[in-house]
């Protein structure tokens, strides 16, 4: 019984180890050729971690042209995140608080939504934003990037302020308050966590996005660094620098990687919350 | 119980709710109208005049080959990806949901791959894939599994293998976090008095564990499927839809048909298609299923 319960165990972590690698090797290899000079990127066979590090990779990547693509993801992402939160916050309260006549069905439209594909979304997104002299611009992403998240963000949010008791609204118009006002002292800073995860996902989901600034962006200074990283493949396909693709990769990553490891467990909750409804 | 609606309440509502109808309307709803009004019209340039032509971009796409093509291997992608994400997240959410040292920082970790961006996951395994660089042949080789280098992303069949394998990695995370959390919803009296019953592991999760989750799972398969359907970069980057097509999808196809070639028209039709194939997979699937929101 002993023997059984401690290879049990021992099987557990077996499959916890490899679990750990498939998840995390190809991560780990990525961050480690970023380090790697340009002569053990090409030692057959690869070796799994630099045995002279250098920030070489780095340095012919930190050109100001990165500079300025890593801050265009940066506002376009921000911006979105905000402005999600800010379009989405009265109805997602609307859905979860007031009572009329065809809210499922509204409710439903909004979230099926998403079922439309998005590569069937770009072509006229496209003949829309070049007819608007809005291509290459910073607004074509944002509105682009609007349309397929706040759908998710009223979700994410109507399913926080479902989290958070009436009764507390309730009392404080009991008190004089105004329905608008028990909102705004009441609702929101109980909801400030929501937000937060909320705009999050939206934030990630920005960072992430590559098939809209691949079409809706051409000229290199406005490009995000999603489509950015292309550059790095260089002309010719035989001559690819691995060692700075993967340390762009390793900066690109890094910023979401940040925000998912401090925002998680809300995120996560908020999912689930949404999910649950039911 | 309360009354369905209250009149003060729709008054708040239609103020609430007015902008992001128009939003969306403008944003989703009136390009979709325009890209069914594409697929039936001959549409050059954005100068020129669009001409109804009725069904002809329908019948020239139907009478190709490849409308076909995309349409198997978009079916062929999709459902091997959202299959093994839904057996790789169980079966990791299960192990991970055992108390053992070191699992918070485990639970952080794993959901790595999803939070990154796609185009540096397609990049990662487009170099791991790698013939002569990557880690894979390495691996293999040093175990002698294969003798030479073998190019997987040039072969239709291990292309498809290599897309699936890399869409999994990036897309499971997401069954993962989200089973896990739901794991934590089921109640630990049933589980034990389901012990004190006999019941074994899969009889738990047979009768317990699976009906208790099955909202998260159907809403989960759904959002897999979607995402699967519609993800561009993975295969954009490693593969470009090659070799001979074996690995072109809706997304991709469409993609280079608008705006490598031009040829907005041929586009709408595979985006037309493109959208009724998941508006009745999702109809069906919701109805069928019985998924709340």
């Amino acid at each position: 019984m002993f023997t059984f319960r401690l290879l049990r165990r021992v099987l557990f972590y077996v499959a916890i180890v490899i679990v750990m690698i498939w998840v995390l090797l190809p991560i780990v290899w990525m961050i480690s050729t970023a380090f790697k000079p340009p002569q053990e990127q090409f030692t057959a066979p690869p070796s799994l971690f630099p045995v002279h590090p250098t920030l070489n990779n780095f340095e012919t990547i930190a050109t100001p042209w990165f500079i300025r693509i890593f801050s265009n993801s940066l506002i376009v992402a921000s911006s979105t995140a905000a402005l999600a939160i800010i379009i989405s916050i009265l109805p997602s309260y609307a859905f979860a608080r007031l009572r009329f006549r065809g809210k499922s069905q509204l409710f439903y439209l909004i979230i099926i939504s998403q079922i439309f594909p998005l590569a069937a979304l770009i072509i006229p997104l496209y003949i829309i934003f070049s007819t608007l002299n809005l291509l290459n611009t910073y607004s074509s992403l944002i509105i682009a990037y609007l349309a397929f998240t706040i759908p998710t963000a009223v979700w994410l949010l109507n399913g926080f302020v479902r989290g958070i008791p009436t009764e507390l609204e309730e009392s404080a118009q009991i008190d004089g308050c105004s329905r608008f006002g028990a909102f705004i002292r009441i609702v929101l800073p109980l909801l400030a966590p929501g937000i937060v995860a909320t705009a999050t996902y939206v934030f990630i989901c920005a960072w992430q996005e590559f098939l809209f600034a691949l079409v809706l962006i051409s000229s290199d200074e406005m490009k995000t660094l999603t489509v950015g990283i292309l550059r790095f493949l260089g002309q010719y396909s035989y001559a690819i620098d691995w060692g700075a693709i993967m340390a762009a990769c390793t900066i690109s990553s890094l910023p979401v990687f940040v925000l998912f490891m401090l925002l998680q467990r809300q995120l996560v909750s908020g999912l689930l919350r949404g999910s649950l409804k039911g | 119980m309360p009354a369905p609606f209250k009149k003060g309440d729709t008054i708040i509502a239609i103020f609430f709710l007015l902008p992001i109808i128009i939003f969306l309307s403008a944003l989703f709803f009136y390009p979709l109208f325009q890209v069914l009004w594409l697929s039936f019209t001959s549409f050059s340039s954005f100068k020129g005049p669009q001409r109804f032509v009725g069904l002809e971009n329908y019948l020239k796409a139907i009478g190709s080959p490849i409308l076909g093509i995309v349409l198997r291997n978009t079916i062929i992608l999709t459902f091997f990806v959202v299959f093994v994400d839904f057996l790789v997240g169980l079966g990791i959410a299960l192990l991970l949901n055992e108390k053992f040292k070191g699992r918070d920082i485990i639970r952080a970790l794993i959901v790595l791959p999803w939070a990154m961006p796609g185009v540096v996951a397609a990049y990662l395994w487009k170099f791991m894939f790698n013939p002569e660089l990557g880690l894979l042949n390495a691996f293999l080789l040093s175990i002698g599994a294969i003798k030479g280098c073998v190019a997987w992303l040039d072969n239709p069949t291990t292309a498809m293998i290599a897309l699936i394998t890399s869409y999994v990695w990036k897309g499971s995370p997401f069954m993962i976090i989200m089973y896990l959390a739901a794991l934590q919803t089921v109640p630990e009296e049933m589980l034990d008095a389901a012990v004190i019953d006999g019941a074994g592991f899969w009889q738990k999760l047979r009768y317990i564990i699976l009906p208790h989750i099955s909202p998260i799972i159907n809403i989960t398969i759904l959002l897999a499927t979607f995402w699967t359907f519609n993800y561009f970069e993975l295969v954009w980057v490693m593969t470009g839809g090659g070799p001979y097509e074996s690995t072109q999808i809706f997304p991709t196809y469409i993609y280079q048909s608008a705006f490598l070639w031009r040829d907005f028209s041929l586009a709408s039709v595979f985006a037309v298609f493109d959208s009724l194939l998941l508006i009745i997979f999702g109809i069906t699937f919701i109805l069928v299923r019985k998924v709340r929101f």
